[in-house]
């Protein structure tokens, strides 16, 4: 039977108790979207250009498997994004090299049967990027941009999720939720809803290294098509920034090179 | 005639230096790729199965910094009456130099040039023969290379001028045979109505001498890519000079001389957004070609100039159905007069859950209605090896514009194996 000297002490831990939980909430909840979205710009390699040699994945619905090996060039100018890939396997694609310039203005894809490059037409964003999920668009967006509305959706144990609303009007999203790991500050999944909210896409950074800055490197991503019920993962094998790239790199000049 | 040999000098022993370098280096130094292919088809009109199997093995190496060599090497074994029996040796093997000086690119040794931005029967691609029968003309693959010399000179990122040099002509390598058969079918029914049997029939050939020579400057505008081109070279397909019959108890023989007319092409081409259609790309050619006038017995074949096209355009649906159709004015084998309107039709479905694809092929002359189709499935059997088969009807009669295609009906077997 208790009485009351001895609800003192358990009065005082649950006092404790819902202090400590107070300020562990307002810990949390002092930052702003803002400044968590810093806060993952911060973790975030700064680079002019990359250079990802990677394991591609496709997955049907039939959970039939698709394996093709790739080297990727990423340059990113006045907010433009200029991609160069080649396939390196299997090989029916090898040396088949797509290139991307002004976020898919302009689009042409070299097959070394043909000995040309051919141009294709880049006024579809939405379309999927050589078999993957990925599309154009997807590729050029910045779910973290300045002009994006952002707002504080929930907060959990492990992740903060925020809603970004995009600016641009001529987007196939409506919105964007990014979950962001509280502990290391980076964008473990983004879920892509079309302009009738519906979910059609899911992002997710499976694996991550840090460098020798301890800024966070994907290694693993994964991008599932909720509509089609195909996934694509990518396996990151190695990755190089601002490397000193020629300024005609991506150019049709460099597509026919035997070797990049 | 001395540039052409200087020339021809120059280019072979650039050859010869890659024939070297592909000779020394061994195999394993190599980056190569392999492909073998086993074609068969039963042609309808000949009742006969032909066979053909085809090794191909790819190579390239870096043999100083931006310096490679190129090359392929090729078996081809066939019984086919379009085709020589064995063909093996290089097809292209040549030295590609990026820099040579800034923003000069250059390729010489054996080589294939690809101009104009149609998928098919460009009628400004006319540096490299194809292999004259049927499905390499229809995938446009199978082109022969040269020796020759091709700069490309880099104004800045959009703009190139690009120049290629050939000392001498490559023609289409018709069998002796298939030509023979042919102007017997086209001769023979003439001197029959003079009262001469033709018993057989020879062939000579009087081979061009000058250099081939073209330039071309490409530009790249926000939503096409645009080039303007000269070509100054020859036909790649003979014509016949003079007829000489020999009258002999024995037997009467036709002897036929052969020879390769110049021509002249100023073209334009062009490939980019299809206007108004989001994600359909828009592809032509447009060619005005001045021939040489050439005569045979006091009738002109080739006198005045006349126009090509091949207008296309891609589009694939959202139900990945892979659609090609064009507008074409003027077949490769067509000349001057002869040019006629076609259309032209390509669609190939991707199926889901299904390694199948078929496809479909058709050219339809718009000026007697006489049609080539081509009904096929592809099956992938694995990731590196490709079934297909196909069916190739005819609507055609002897004299109408795709008679001459009239032998190639019947069904087709390929079997690709990459590794």
């Amino acid at each position: 039977m208790l009485n009351k000297n001895n609800y003192y002490p358990i009065i005082l831990i649950i006092l404790i108790l819902l202090l400590n939980i107070n300020q562990l909430l307002c810990a949390a909840t002092q930052l702003t979207v803002d400044e968590i979205i810093d806060k993952v710009k911060e973790n975030q390699v700064e680079y002019t250009n990359s250079k990802v040699q990677a394991e591609m994945i496709l997955i049907d619905k039939n959970n039939k498997i698709e394996e093709r090996e790739m080297i990727l060039f990423v340059k990113e100018e006045n907010n433009l994004i200029s991609i160069l890939i080649r396939f390196l396997s299997p090989k029916s694609v090898e040396r088949v090299t797509l290139l991307s310039t002004d976020n898919g203005e302009r689009i042409y894809l070299y097959m070394p049967a043909y000995q040309k490059a051919r141009r294709i037409a880049g006024s579809s964003k939405q379309e999927n990027f050589m078999g993957t999920d990925f599309s154009y668009e997807d590729l050029s967006i910045d779910y973290q941009s300045e002009d994006y509305q952002k707002e504080l959706l929930e907060e959990t144990e492990t992740q903060f999720l925020i809603e970004v609303i995009p600016a641009e009007e001529d987007l196939s999203y409506r919105k964007f939720v990014l979950y962001i790991n509280k502990e290391q500050f980076y964008v473990e999944k983004v879920e892509f809803y079309n302009l009738d909210e519906q979910l059609t896409k899911t992002l997710e950074i499976k694996e991550i290294k840090f460098d020798e800055m301890d800024k966070i490197i994907p290694m693993n991503i994964a991008l599932a098509n909720i509509i089609d019920n195909h996934q694509t993962i990518i396996n990151i094998k190695e990755i190089e920034y601002d490397l000193e790239l020629p300024s005609d790199f991506f150019t049709i000049r460099t597509m026919q090179k035997p070797k990049l | 005639m001395k540039r052409t040999k200087g020339l021809n000098y120059l280019i072979g022993t650039i050859f010869a230096l890659s024939l070297f370098l592909g000779i020394s280096y061994p195999l394993w130094a190599l980056e190569t790729s392999q492909k073998l292919l086993y074609q068969s088809s039963y042609l309808l009109e000949q009742g006969k199965i032909d066979h053909t199997i085809t090794f191909q093995l790819d190579y390239w190496e870096e043999v100083a910094n931006d310096l490679f060599l190129e090359g392929d090497l090729a078996v081809r074994i066939t019984n086919n009456d379009y085709s020589k029996p064995l063909i093996a040796g290089p097809n292209e093997l040549y030295l590609n130099a990026y820099n040579v000086l800034e923003n000069l690119d250059l390729k010489a040794g054996k080589i294939i040039t690809s101009w104009g931005a149609a998928d098919l029967f460009s009628p400004l691609d006319n540096f490299n023969p194809m292999l004259p029968d049927l499905l390499s003309l229809i995938n446009n693959q199978g082109k022969l290379g040269t020796l020759g010399i091709n700069a490309t000179y880099y104004i800045n990122n959009l703009t190139y001028l690009q120049a290629v040099l050939l000392p001498q002509l490559k023609a289409i390598p018709y069998p002796d045979q298939y030509l023979k058969q042919t102007y017997l079918t086209l001769y023979g029914p003439i001197y029959q109505t003079q009262g001469i049997n033709i018993d057989s029939l020879e062939l000579s050939y009087q081979q061009p001498k000058d250099i081939i020579w073209g330039l071309r400057f490409n530009h790249t505008f926000p939503s096409f890519d645009a080039g303007i081109s000269y070509y100054h070279g020859y036909y790649l397909d003979p014509f016949p000079l003079s007829l000489d019959i020999s009258l002999h108890p024995s037997g009467n023989t036709l002897t036929i001389a052969l020879g390769y007319p110049t021509k002249q092409v100023i073209g334009l081409e062009f490939q980019g957004d299809f206007p108004g259609i989001a994600g359909a790309t828009l592809r032509g050619d447009l060619a005005y070609i001045i021939p040489e006038t050439w005569q045979c017995e006091g009738e002109k074949i080739l006198e005045k100039p006349y126009l090509q096209a091949a207008i296309s355009a891609d589009y694939t649906t959202d139900a990945d159905l892979y659609l090609n159709s064009g507008f074409f004015y003027g077949l490769p084998l067509e000349k001057g007069d002869d040019c006629s309107p076609y259309l032209y039709l390509h669609a190939n479905q991707e199926i889901s859950n299904s390694d199948f694809s078929p496809f479909y092929i058709g050219v339809l002359s718009l000026q007697d209605m006489s049609m080539v189709k081509v009904i096929g499935l592809d099956y992938q059997i694995s990731e590196n090896i490709l079934a297909s088969f196909s069916y190739v009807s005819l609507l055609v009669d002897s004299n109408s514009k795709l008679g001459v295609l009239k032998s190639a009906a019947g069904f087709y077997f390929s079997l690709e194996w990459l590794f």
